[in-house]
């Protein structure tokens, strides 16, 4: 009897013990998991009682928004053209965005003093976010989205700085509380930030994917003649151009945007190929980013050579959010690297900069000897083809316009690019859901981003 | 150890509780506004009724162990500091309850002549038990989905509270008589030996109507418990496999039942497997409890300074969630530590005595509070399905709190009981 309840005892500490680890495991290691997930909202908006929590400035130091009283109210300019960045910060509604990722900062508590086991606010205000962000030309892509469902994203290929961030429809951080009922509940989905959570089928932008899978394995396929009889029969699946390109060249083909000149390069790559290219460039993978960003998929299957070629002009299961779209467009512009994209330039408390972000490289997505080739051939996109309607006086433009087929009703029309065309310091991609051709509807918006954005970086 | 030693270490230890005490209820006390100057006396009287009972103990001279009474003062005063923060009439029902249920265990130690009298009243404790079970079938109220309440005038009472004292002393009781007739061998069940149904059947019969009962009252955590219960003492008394194996066999199948044809057994289970994707609607309490503990960090918040107000039913269930917060993994590792050690002594008092009975009662108080404390602590942090039991001497609750204080009484008298024998 008494053996037995010697091993009743050990049991228990058994328990015990499982509980103590379970403890450990929930405080140590999955605590920055569990801190900023948008559950934990209302605990983050709640720290505001304790600290006065840090204002968030644009690029050029106009406040987006502001605390002025601890515990008061959070104060926007503009906030309509906000909401995809800043989020919203709410006692019931919780966090989102920016707030919610940096709550930490933002309210003083950085999670390095946490890890420290220092766990309270110490300065009694919390940090000040500088954004890479200009203001004018957020509001700018934000107008031009307006009355749309789409998003666009500028940014420096050269640093990875995001200059906008536009999806739209959108929300007001300002009165999110006050229109929750109508926000939650409408199907145009105002939260979701289409820009950085939002797959789309690439369509054709995704054709210089495919270019440079081919040139990076066969540099030939440049001075190559090709030629297009308007369809292309497969097993499964038959390719359509939309009317017969006749005979062209590689630059030709990316201008017109043949799909048949294309569906054949994919296949020639292979899947296999077009997989590899698609993992450098960042698809299957995540984008370490200050939001949250959804996975870009290139699935890793065997298909047969209707879904290769499909996939080759970026139709069949191929998912892109436009931020991933925008990073491989300036892995182009900049050599073949992929910079690290972010939002946040530097965190200030008062007068001291507490952390600025250096610009990092994330991922070589080809060689620069493809790179330079890819853009020379977008630059003709602009000259004589598809592109043509986001061309700007001076500056050389090179871009990709797609329309991407969907089950949903009219093409989402896509346009990405870069200028100027020599020494690329801006990025452009926009995507227009349901909005039609990417030539007549996306690339006017790009041609009015790059306008912009040209004159805020220099 | 010296009667005398044993009362000077408990008074020395006893201070330092009362001193740990009354420095959180400060903390809290600075922290959270209004500041209420009166509300001083909560842990004052507390601690007062503490001292008192020590007094008591060494007035009686009997050689009870030392640790326990320290060991009990610390949950509770925290707790009054914990409940003071999170709402203070809670505070105040709490403190009445800890003096009553602190009278209650040393009127169990002064007046009970030995535990080993209570035996042959094991059938008195079993009908007392099963009728106040059944008390809540026809008066009870319902609060969180439970029917296990009764409520007269402003007091709220929860039956199942005592009920579950009386059943350990019950079926110790019974045990005490039988366990060699138990390990008789009855049926042959393929490759179980079932023990006689004679000396089985009983046992079996009245398990199944407890939980009958309260299944019937959806109280979950109390039916678990009181399985927990015969688990324990049925494994001590009489320890053959079989019967661990069966119990197991009987609580899957309990499970698997109750999954398929009640409705609340099923919300608890679907919660637990992933409450993230209901984190807005059913699984709320458990993701809160879970961020709370986790907000913590290694020493956390500072006492009054999280926010347990985020967690529901935080003052009678997840107290503990609200504390890990405030004090991180080091206040929370302390407070189950201690738990761990009052287990201990609770194990050691039992093993010490020298009748079967007193034995298999005090095993079963002091597995009791080991596997209520489990059962909560995994339910809060999600390696079990939450349930709403108290984590007892921590979780407001009078009931609660006084019968396991009257359990502590026993294991005090047991503990002195084996030192004088």
């Amino acid at each position: 009897m008494k053996n037995n309840a010697r091993y009743l005892f050990r049991a228990f500490v058994v328990g015990f013990s499982v509980v103590g680890l379970m403890l450990t495991n929930l405080t140590v290691f999955q605590r920055d998991n569990l801190m900023s997930s948008p559950l934990n909202g209302r605990r983050l908006a709640g720290w505001d009682n304790q600290s006065l929590r840090g204002g968030i400035y644009a690029r050029g130091g106009e406040i987006v928004a502001e605390t002025k009283v601890i515990g008061g109210p959070r104060r926007y300019r503009n906030g309509w053209a906000w909401g995809p960045i800043v989020g919203y910060l709410d006692r019931k509604l919780g966090a989102t965005g920016l707030e919610a990722s940096y709550a930490a900062e933002l309210s003083g508590r950085p999670f390095l003093w946490s890890a420290l086991g220092l766990n309270f606010p110490i300065t009694g205000r919390g940090e000040d976010l500088v954004l890479t962000v200009d203001a004018g030309l957020q509001e700018k892509a934000m107008r031009l989205l307006a009355g749309k469902a789409g998003a666009a994203v500028v940014l420096d290929p050269r640093t990875g700085a995001v200059l906008a961030l536009a999806s739209q429809p959108s929300f007001d951080p300002a009165t999110v509380s006050r229109d929750w009922t109508e926000i939650s509940r409408d199907e145009a989905a105002p939260l979701l930030n289409r820009a950085t959570q939002g797959l789309y089928p690439p369509g054709s932008t995704l054709k210089l994917l495919t270019a440079a899978a081919a040139l990076s394995r066969n540099p030939d396929v440049l001075t190559r003649r090709y030629f297009c009889p308007g369809e292309l029969k497969l097993p499964g699946y038959t390719v359509h151009c939309p009317r017969t390109h006749g005979e062209l060249d590689l630059a030709r083909a990316l201008a017109v945007s043949c799909n048949v000149t294309f569906a054949r390069l994919g296949l020639e790559v292979g899947n296999g190929g077009l997989l590899a290219q698609a993992e450098q460039a960042g698809f299957n993978a995540g984008v370490p980013f200050d939001l949250p960003v959804a996975v870009s998929s290139f699935p890793r299957d065997n298909p047969g050579e209707g879904e290769t070629a499909q996939r080759s002009i970026g139709q069949g299961k191929v998912l892109a959010t436009p931020l991933e779209m925008a990073l491989f467009v300036a892995g182009i512009a900049n050599g073949g690297i992929i910079m690290r994209p972010y939002l946040v330039q530097e965190r200030r408390l008062g007068a001291w900069t507490v952390a600025k972000t250096q610009p990092e490289r994330l991922r070589v997505a080809m060689a620069p000897e493809v790179a330079t080739t890819l853009a020379d051939l977008m630059m003709k996109v602009t000259e004589y083809g598809t592109g043509q309607a986001a061309a700007l006086s001076g500056v050389k433009v090179a871009g990709k316009t797609g329309t991407a087929e969907n089950p949903h009703g009219k093409p989402h029309a896509w346009y990405v690019g870069f200028a100027p065309a020599g020494a690329p310091r801006v990025v452009v991609a926009v995507v227009v859901e349901n909005g039609g051709s990417g030539g007549t509807v996306a690339a006017p918006i790009a041609r009015e981003l790059f306008e912009t954005a040209l004159k805020v970086v220099r | 150890m010296k009667e005398r030693e044993r009362r000077i270490t408990e008074g020395a230890l006893l201070c330092s509780a009362i001193v740990l005490g009354l420095s959180a209820f400060a903390l809290v006390w600075t922290a959270v506004l209004p500041r209420d100057p009166l509300a001083w006396l909560y842990p004052l009287a507390v601690s007062f009724a503490l001292w008192l009972a020590h007094m008591v103990l060494e007035h009686l001279e009997l050689s009870a162990d030392e640790l326990i009474l320290p060991l009990i003062a610390v949950p509770l005063l925290l707790s009054i500091a914990m409940l003071y923060r999170l709402d203070r009439w809670s505070a105040f029902w709490q403190v009445i309850w800890a003096i009553l249920g602190l009278g209650s265990a040393l009127a169990v130690v002064a007046f009970l002549p030995s535990v080993a009298g209570l035996r042959r009243w094991w059938p008195i404790f079993l009908a007392c038990g099963l009728a106040l079970l059944a008390t809540t079938l026809f008066f009870g109220v319902e609060v969180y989905g439970a029917r296990s309440w009764l409520v007269v005038g402003p007091v709220r009472f929860q039956p199942s509270e005592p009920a579950k004292v009386l059943f350990s002393l019950a079926l110790a009781g019974y045990l005490a008589g039988r366990k060699e007739l138990l390990l008789v061998r009855g049926w042959r069940v393929g490759p179980l030996v079932l023990p006689h149904p004679a000396y089985f059947g009983p046992l079996v019969l009245v398990l199944l109507l407890t939980l009958i009962l309260m299944v019937g009252q959806r109280d979950l955590g109390t039916a678990l418990l009181i399985f927990g219960l015969f688990a324990c003492e049925l494994y001590v008394a009489a320890p053959r496999l079989d019967y661990l194996l069966l119990g197991l066999v009987a609580l899957a199948g309990g499970g698997f039942v109750g999954y398929h044809f009640f409705d609340h057994v099923r919300a608890r289970i679907d919660v637990w497997l992933n409450p993230w994707s209901q984190a807005g609607g059913s699984g709320y309490q458990l993701v809160q409890s879970i961020l709370a503990v986790s907000a913590g960090g290694i020493l956390g918040a500072g006492l009054g300074r999280g926010q347990a107000e985020l967690i529901p039913a935080v003052t009678t269930d997840l107290t503990f969630a609200a504390w890990a917060e405030e004090t991180g993994l080091a206040g929370s590792l302390a407070l189950i530590a201690l738990y761990l050690i009052l287990t201990e002594r609770g194990f050691r008092a039992a093993l010490a005595a020298s009748d079967d009975f007193s034995s298999l009662a005090g095993i079963g108080l002091a597995g009791l509070f080991a596997l209520q404390s489990l059962v909560i602590l995994g339910g809060a942090l999600r390696l079990i399905p939450l349930t709403g039991v108290t984590l007892p001497l921590f979780n407001y609750g009078g009931s609660s709190l006084v019968s396991t204080l009257i359990g502590f009484g026993i294991l005090l008298l047991l503990s002195a009981e084996g030192q004088a024998a």
